[in-house]
């Protein structure tokens, strides 16, 4: 149960690689499994019009997790193992934008964040009440009703909506308790309150 | 209480703490902040002994008048039988059909020494805020888990006696808390826990007032908001709270939840490793910490844990059972080996 | 910790670590209209991920006993603190002050960077450059005994280290300071068997338990354990328990456990051991021990009949005492700090014979040979009083003790520091005595530092830091290799690590030549990192009767003075310890254990006798000793 660390463990590497931490497999960020042939990001967009919060910088789901197909899980590296899908760090982010995209306006203010070492303030979009426990994992993995025959991505869009069309992300599903209800009821799983609140 | 001590060292080398004083009243007065009631258990036999020599002659009850009232016989089993329904009705729920466990715990007086630092391992483990005095004195304290402390004997030449018995939600099968609750926030969970939903209480209070056992707090303040008067995590105390665990807000009542978020994250952990629970894998904050091994926390439905051949132990009783409360913790009464006259 | 977080609010901060999992965000309602943030860290920390405790193995440091501990990190904060259960020492378990050791770590009280004494006489910060630079500058004029240095009680690595660095600067003006050295007991030892030690008690072994007042559930010798093996002697089970009978004039929340309670005259405790002894050599209820004639010699005066009278314990009790004393393997506990008048030594030397007498040294009763340096006494720290006062010191250091707040004013600590040209202190709080100093150089929290402890024989616990520094602190050990480097000469020739970390390292390379272990010294470490230390036996030494023993003979109980006078009672708090638990919210809203109170000081006084003065609980009383007073509720 308890993975005992090692304090030299806490030194933090500076390394422009992409690390993914835990121990699984690392899911290639170009799957090909599940691909939108037909949908073609907007290059010209206009931004003020787009639903959703305004991030500290445009990230284009549509482009990366759509156009490229990466998988959810290369940023998200933590959705399969944790409550927690982790966001991408700002290494992440480098490890292609040190030479992908460079004159790219946006990737610029990365590579900004990047060299000043400040992290990205991120505007949260799908924000659960503080008294829910949501574990990803339980329901990334969950094989059980009509959830054992979707694959990763399609599970996450059960909730985030279509995300590899969304250039700018905007909250799909109102995450109220009727709406989780609703799910729990129509999967057969379980809908005692202490499985979320405590 | 040192500046009254002798600044000289005693022949030893060391401080000597004993020293003669005279006392005088000042006529001023304070009301102190304690959290017993009174010391005295007044025929309730809430900390229960029993001596090694009444013991091993197979003598097991101790007399208690005040409640001696016990459930006849002939409505015992029916109440039994009224309990297993109301389990069989939770299992039809969801994924709650089939077999649950059914979580409880014995503590064994004859090794709880009083010592608290299962209220402490409380405290952390749930994100309860420290009160300050003013509120002790108004009997607001927040400890999901206290010790009682009774005294015995002592008047008349009789030998002097201490019991102390932790005290939490009793997590009561047939629990008084829940029919009072207007909005349903506190009910019975299939695997045996008294559940109290946060988000759910508006409240009332009613359930507080109907419990037996006096182990439901209220949150009078907001203790996590830097505004209120009892603000209680300053910058940076605050990063000390268990993410696992909702910080209760203003307005809304909580107790005891057996360390539910121990027993969820372990059933996520075993489920996802498509694997049993053993017994003992389980540990509530108070048992993990407590040094002389008195608490056992478990699955009553496996008759072979720790915990079900503990409720099983002739010294096993339940505070205030006569109420038919039918609580999930059962004490095991202490043993004193006395020298009998 | 991100690395990025300097300057961002904590409070987001900890905000956005807690999300999705959510938890320790306040629950303020169901809109989904609230702005929240996510800050990623800006590189990944190794190891972690988000949403998944880690657990590293360490030390717990909030008293003397040196338990070994589990902390939980989650996104790189501590949230918990568990008993380690590989450890010797609590094999899992946790008293009340190591739980709380995380309100230490957080506490918004702490001093959060170098601080130096301005010329209005309030602290200023300073930067840590600066700071050393001042230390090295009055080094530089200051050499031998003229410079002196008060440590907590060190038992491992940072302990040579201090000794080092000292006779590098030629002093060896090291005084070791432990409020709770219990000093009484090695008295005892050093009069009845001629080592200076504090034995090892066996109280898994020990069917019958006999305390004159010790409260070894509470602070006395190393209570989590302590706890454990009585649970485990003295807890029923099938038809058996062991039996614990408790002297001692107060009733402490040890003496609640306790099958049998004998209150004797306060002071004379020591006389009731020197007679149940009697009684036993007298009556030949144990086998005999060698050098029995000494026995006989000390123990002579002390017949049930002369020592009934002077202690208030019945002749038929102390005989029945030796009798229950000598029918299985027993323990008799010399008294703590709560049972220490001026002739504690004397009970604590009558504790030790009855121990010999009744053939427990060795069964359940261990002299180990202790590691590290013997805690200094209070007199010694008297000394360096009276040479502070006569100005015999250029530059004190203080590192892990508050001796103003933990010597009786009389003594004049605080007074005698201010003849010290410079007063340099590594606390974490701005305590009793760092407000005396005149630089303040925060050491790390326990839990952010590198360090070792060996709470007995045989038994090497490591501290490894659970977390990146809360605030701008640096461990001490640090500090003192960057001050020798500055200083050059002999004191930079002494040390060749360059971090206390390294000092670490060189040590338990040596302790892994000591264990004859042939691994490369990177697997020992990290399996040593892991376990929380490396365990093995200790050595027990083999002791006989000194001569001086005999010197019982005299023994004198502790008399009040007489008039009206009461018998006061000062003793160390279960939760506070010596006070250094007080900034504690946890510890101090827990109730004492006997009388329940919370946040305050308090007098008890026995029913009678306040009946008998009119005083009812609350009532204000004004305490006098000799030359000092002070107001307190009773209780």
């Amino acid at each position: 149960m308890r993975a005992l660390g090692t304090a030299g463990s806490l030194t933090i590497l500076m390394a422009l690689t992409a690390l993914i931490g835990g121990c699984r497999e690392e899911p290639s960020p170009f799957s090909t499994d599940g691909a939108l042939a037909d949908y073609e990001p907007p290059l010209d967009l206009d931004t003020a019009g787009l639903p959703g919060p305004v991030q500290p910088i445009l990230y284009r789901h549509d482009i990366h997790a759509g156009q490229y197909e990466m998988d959810c899980r290369y940023c998200h590296f933590s959705a399969e193992v944790s409550f927690n899908p982790g966001l991408p760090t700002v290494s992440t982010c480098m490890g292609c934008h040190i030479i992908a995209g460079t004159a790219n306006p946006e990737v610029q203010k990365i590579r900004e964040y990047w060299n000043e070492r400040r992290p990205i303030e991120w505007i949260e979009v799908h924000t659960m009440a503080p008294f829910v426990r949501f574990p990803h994992n339980r329901h990334v993995v969950s094989d059980s009703g009509s959830f054992g025959e979707l694959s990763i991505v399609e599970k996450c869009e059960q909730c985030h909506g279509p995300v590899r069309e969304m250039p700018q992300v905007y909250q799909y599903a109102s995450l109220k308790m009727g709406w989780c209800i609703t799910c729990h009821e129509s999967e057969e799983v379980s809908t005692d309150c202490t499985v979320c609140h405590y | 209480m040192l500046s009254l001590l002798s600044g000289e060292a005693a022949a030893f080398g060391g401080i000597g703490t004993y020293v003669g004083v005279s006392l005088r009243v000042t006529g001023a007065h304070e009301v102190l902040a304690k959290t017993s009631g009174k010391s005295r258990q007044l025929g309730r036999g809430i900390a229960q002994t029993v001596t090694l020599n009444e013991l091993t002659r197979g003598e097991h009850e101790e007399d208690h008048e005040a409640h001696a009232a016990p459930v006849p016989e002939q409505i015992e089993h029916v109440l039994d039988e009224w309990q297993e329904a109301q389990y069989a009705e939770f299992r039809r729920q969801g994924d709650y059909r089939g077999d649950q466990p059914r979580w409880a715990m014995a503590i064994d007086l004859s090794r709880c020494t009083g010592c608290s630092a299962c209220v402490t391992a409380c405290h952390a483990e749930n994100n309860i805020p420290h009160v300050g005095p003013e509120l002790v004195r108004r009997g607001r304290e927040m400890s999901w888990l206290r010790i009682e402390r009774y005294f015995e004997g002592g008047e008349h030449g009789e030998p002097f006696e201490s019991r102390v018995a932790p005290m939490m939600c009793q997590q009561c099968g047939n629990a008084p808390c829940e029919p009072v609750c207007p909005v349903f926030a506190t009910y019975r969970t299939p695997d045996g826990l008294n559940a109290q939903v946060y988000n759910r209480c508006v409240g009332t209070r009613y359930c507080s007032n109907n419990c037996s056992y006096k182990v439901r707090y209220f949150n009078w303040f907001d203790f996590q908001e830097e505004a209120d008067p009892f603000f209680a995590f300053p910058d940076p105390l605050h990063w000390l709270l268990n993410p696992d665990v909702t910080v209760r807000a203003k307005g809304v009542m909580e107790k005891c939840t057996f360390c539910v978020q121990r027993i969820r994250g372990i059933q996520h952990e075993a489920t996802l490793a498509d694997r049993e629970l053993q017994d003992g894998e389980v540990m509530t904050a108070c048992q993990q910490t407590c040094p002389s091994d008195a608490i056992v926390f478990g699955d009553l439905t496996d008759a072979e844990s720790r915990v079900s051949q503990l409720v099983r132990d002739e010294r096993g009783y339940h505070v205030l059972g006569d109420l038919n409360t039918r609580p999930a913790v059962t004490y095991l009464r202490k043993v004193r080996n006395v020298v009998e006259a | 910790m991100t690395d990025g977080s300097n300057g961002m609010n904590r409070r987001r901060f900890l905000k956005v670590l807690g999300v999705t999992s959510g938890g320790a965000a306040a629950m303020s309602g169901c809109t989904s209209d609230r702005v929240e943030q996510l800050i990623p860290y800006l590189v990944p920390p190794e190891g972690q991920v988000p949403g998944i405790a880690t657990w590293y193995a360490s030390t717990c440091r909030e008293c003397p006993a040196g338990c070994g501990i589990h902390v939980r990190v989650r996104e790189g904060r501590a949230v918990k603190v568990e008993g380690n259960p590989g450890s010797p020492v609590s094999e899992g378990r946790l008293c009340s002050r190591g739980q709380a050791a995380l309100q230490g770590l957080y506490n918004p009280d702490r001093i959060r960077q170098p601080m130096a004494r301005t010329a209005e006489g309030s602290f200023a910060p300073v930067t840590w450059e600066d700071a050393i630079a001042q230390v090295t500058d009055r080094l530089a004029g200051a050499a031998g005994d003229r410079v002196r240095f008060i440590s907590g009680l060190e038992r491992g690595t940072f302990d040579r280290l201090l000794d080092e660095w000292l006779s590098a600067l030629e002093s060896n003006g090291r005084i070791a300071f432990e409020p709770l050295a219990h000093e009484a007991v090695r008295a005892a030892s050093r009069m009845v068997f001629g080592v200076d030690a504090i034995p090892h008690y066996d109280f898994a072994a020990g069917r019958y338990v006999l305390s004159f007042g010790a409260d070894f559930l509470e602070t006395w010798g190393s209570p989590v354990e302590q706890a454990r093996s009585f649970a485990a002697s003295h807890g029923y089970r099938d038809g058996q328990m062991g039996r614990y009978v408790h002297i001692e004039p107060r009733m402490s929340m040890t003496a609640m456990s306790a099958d049998e309670w004998i209150a004797p005259t306060p002071g004379s405790e020591g006389l009731v051991v020197l007679g149940i002894a009697h009684v036993i050599v007298r009556d030949g209820l144990a086998p005999a021990q060698p050098d029995l004639a000494r026995v006989r010699r000390a123990l002579d005066g002390f017949a049930p009949e002369s020592v009934t009278g002077r202690t208030g314990v019945s002749i038929d009790a102390l005989e029945r005492l030796a009798r229950e004393f000598t029918e299985q393997a027993s323990i008799a506990l010399p008294g703590g700090v709560g049972a220490q008048h001026a002739g504690a030594h004397w009970t604590a030397a009558a504790a030790a014979l009855l121990n010999y007498v009744a053939g427990n040294v060795n069964r359940t009763v261990r002299y180990e040979r202790e590691p590290g340096s013997v805690p200094s006494s209070y007199a010694e720290l008297g000394q360096l009083v009276e040479s502070m006062r006569n100005v015999g010191v250029d530059v004190l250091f203080v590192h892990g003790a508050n001796p103003v707040h933990a010597t009786p004013p009389s003594l004049g600590f605080a007074e005698a520091m201010r003849q010290v040209g410079f007063k340099v202190s590594f606390a974490r709080f701005l305590d009793e005595t760092a407000s005396e100093c005149d630089l303040i150089l925060p050491d790390h929290d326990p839990l952010e530092q590198w360090s070792d402890y060996q709470p007995r024989s045989g038994v090497h616990a490591l501290q490894q830091p659970v977390m990146q520094p809360v605030f701008d602190t640096r461990q001490t050990g640090d500090v003192l290799l960057d001050v020798a480097r500055r200083l050059g000469g002999q004191s930079a020739a002494r040390f060749s690590a360059g971090t206390f970390k390294e000092y670490l390292e060189a040590a338990w390379q040596q302790l892994q030549r000591e264990q004859r272990d042939r691994r490369p010294f990177t697997l020992f470490w990290t399996e040593a990192l892991q376990q929380g230390g490396v365990w093995s036996e200790g050595t027990t030494r083999s002791v006989r009767l000194a001569s001086t023993v005999e010197q019982l003979a005299q023994a004198e109980p502790w008399s009040a003075p007489q008039d009206d006078a009461l018998t006061l009672v000062a003793y160390p708090s279960m939760a506070l310890y010596d006070g250094r638990g007080a900034n504690r919210p946890w510890l101090q809203e827990l109730p004492d254990p006997v009388t329940k109170i919370t946040w305050s000081t308090w007098v008890e006084l026995h029913p009678e006798t306040a009946a008998e003065r009119g005083i009812a609980e609350g009532d204000i009383v004004e305490v006098t000793s000799a030359g000092a007073h002070g107001l307190w509720p009773i209780c």
